[in-house]
């Protein structure tokens, strides 16, 4: 058979101007879809990111009561330091503490002002060499003499990554819709399509053009609305990223914002993909049930 | 270069019986008539040629090919074989006498040379020439015909079916239009045209197939006329 892909490029944008309105809403819904599928993936790489520093970086505040009294103190200090899994043992006084808390909390005086050196608690602040140890060795903190309360990170950690996961569910659900609204859409796209042009499909059949010939102007069309719809979702999710990147970097510098470029490439890939795979599949539908031979 | 073997074919959905227990021979370059009333099934004999539809019992060959057993692929190969001619012309309306007829060639992927050499050729041939740039509502009925008969015939098929061709023109076209499908007989080409029009039947005498309500075969008959009576 003899290729003319020229020929068919001509269709396909003959097809497209015929039904601009379609067209816009058919590559509009898989821009939202992509879109979707996108920032699910760009809010997961981040939370992953972020969690994981948190878990790599687990660090237990065990309090001394306000009552010990200081031989129990370095008593609890030597001890902690002999654990295996200990890497190291900072003490923080409540001078030091005070600091701390007035630095974290600059921009809100009142706070700052109602809190004294004696209102905090002094602690051990303890790093693992393991962060899987930490139940354990939690544990064990609790029974020292002096230590009052131990608190760790991790009942955190875990409690952000229930609400990633639901979050991420939750957008993967929509994504899904989206995509089925899009392949419905490009589907019936190409069902006008096909409508507008019966005549000429079937002269195409009477003289014996193969049906090859006759789908590939329509495939191409559902492409071309797929592949438009990825590349804006595309640029549109550069620019949300950078928005998000920006903001957040100023009102939470502390979390790692960085997500390599080779994720942000294979999220494109991924959305390109897909979108071929909508195309592909809403073109199908219709040639399958308007243009059987 | 045209055999039916025993074909009935049945509608499914309405069981209405187009074709009865039809055997027919038609050798290659003939120029057959298939007359009968409407309903008595020439449509549907001439779809099932084009493998348009498929026979319900029976066993037909079209130019060498049993139809039955053609896997579908192989479906456009044969129809470019066949050229296809209408009552309703079947023209597409904002394509030019030129581009209705070119665009046959260019849907089986002739290359462009092929298409800007043979389509002058054939619109010389139906004496639409001087029309080449004309849409089809700018032409008369007859006009119209000859445009659908270039494109039926502009591939050179081995056969051109004609479906009540002279239908909806008036008798002085028609005779017109029944010299150039007599023309093309002349080349060789296997001409099989359901009709209804008794002038043109009997004047022409040629092979005669009638079919009656029901579908069934009542007379096949050489040199014929449209009916007994008549
Ligand atoms: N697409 C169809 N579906 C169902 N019945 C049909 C269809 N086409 C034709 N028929 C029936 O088949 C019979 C033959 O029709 P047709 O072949 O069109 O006859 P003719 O061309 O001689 O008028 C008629 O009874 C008609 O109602
Ligand atoms: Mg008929």
């Amino acid at each position: 058979m003899s290729l003319k892909p020229a020929y068919f490029a001509k269709e396909a944008a003959i097809n497209t101007r015929r039904n601009l309105l379609m067209a816009a809403a058919a590559v509009l819904a898989v821009t939202l879809s992509m879109f979707f599928v996108g920032s699910t993936m760009m809010v997961w790489r981040f939370f992953d990111n972020v969690t994981a520093r948190w878990k790599n970086d687990v660090q237990i505040n065990a309090f001394l009561a306000d009552d010990a009294s200081e031989s129990q103190r370095s008593a609890a200090e030597v001890e902690i330091r002999e654990w295996n899994e200990v890497k190291a043992v900072t003490f923080i006084s409540k001078e030091e503490a005070l600091d701390e808390f007035r630095e974290m909390f600059a921009d809100q005086e009142a706070l700052v002002d109602s809190v004294t050196a004696d209102t905090l608690p002094a602690s051990f602040r303890i790093s693992l060499e393991d962060p899987s140890m930490l139940p354990q060795v939690q544990d064990r903190l609790e029974k020292v003499a002096g230590i009052d309360d131990v608190v760790s990170a991790q009942e955190e950690v875990k409690r952000v990554q229930r609400v990633v996961t639901i979050l991420n569910a939750f957008l993967l659900v929509l994504a899904v819709i989206l995509v089925i609204a899009a392949v419905v859409l490009v589907s019936n796209t190409i069902r006008l399509a096909i409508y507008a042009r019966r005549r000429e499909i079937e002269i195409m059949r009477l003289v014996g053009a193969t049906n090859w010939f006759i789908r590939w102007p329509f495939i191409l069309e559902g492409l071309f609305q797929g592949l438009v719809g990825a590349g804006l979702a595309i640029a549109i999710l550069l620019v949300v990223k950078k928005l998000a990147v920006q903001w957040l970097s100023n009102t939470a510098s502390f979390l790692p914002l960085g997500i390599p470029g080779t994720f942000v490439a294979f999220a494109a890939f991924a959305m390109v993909f897909l979108s071929v795979l909508i195309a592909g599949g809403g073109s199908a539908l219709s040639l399958r049930r308007y243009l059987d031979v | 270069m045209i055999r039916l073997e025993h074909v009935t074919k049945v509608y499914e959905q309405n069981r209405a019986v187009a074709l009865e227990d039809v055997s027919v021979d038609i050798q290659k370059g003939e120029f057959v008539f298939l007359v009968g009333p409407s309903g008595s099934g020439k449509s549907s004999m001439l779809k099932l040629l084009t493998r348009e539809l498929a026979p319900s019992q029976g066993r037909i060959w079209v130019a060498g090919k049993e139809l039955n057993s053609l896997s579908s692929w192989k479906v456009p190969y044969l129809r470019r074989n066949i050229g296809n001619i209408f009552q309703d012309f079947k023209l597409l309306p904002n394509k030019t006498v030129y581009e209705n007829v070119a665009f046959a060639l260019e849907v089986i992927g002739r290359p462009k040379h092929v298409v800007s050499q043979q389509v002058p050729q054939i619109l010389e041939l139906v004496g639409l020439a001087n029309k080449r740039n004309n849409l089809p509502h700018q032409l008369s009925g007859g006009e119209q015909q000859r445009v659908s008969i270039a494109r039926a015939f502009v591939n050179r098929p081995l056969i051109l079916l004609a479906d009540e061709p002279t239908g909806n023109l008036d008798p002085q076209t028609s005779v017109g239009i029944m010299r150039l499908l007599d023309r093309i007989n002349k080349t060789g080409t296997t001409v099989l045209m359901a009709t209804h029009d008794q002038n043109i039947v009997n004047s022409m005498r040629r092979r005669v197939i009638e079919m009656e309500p029901g579908g069934r075969v009542i007379r096949d008959q050489a040199r014929g006329v449209y009916g007994y009576g008549a």
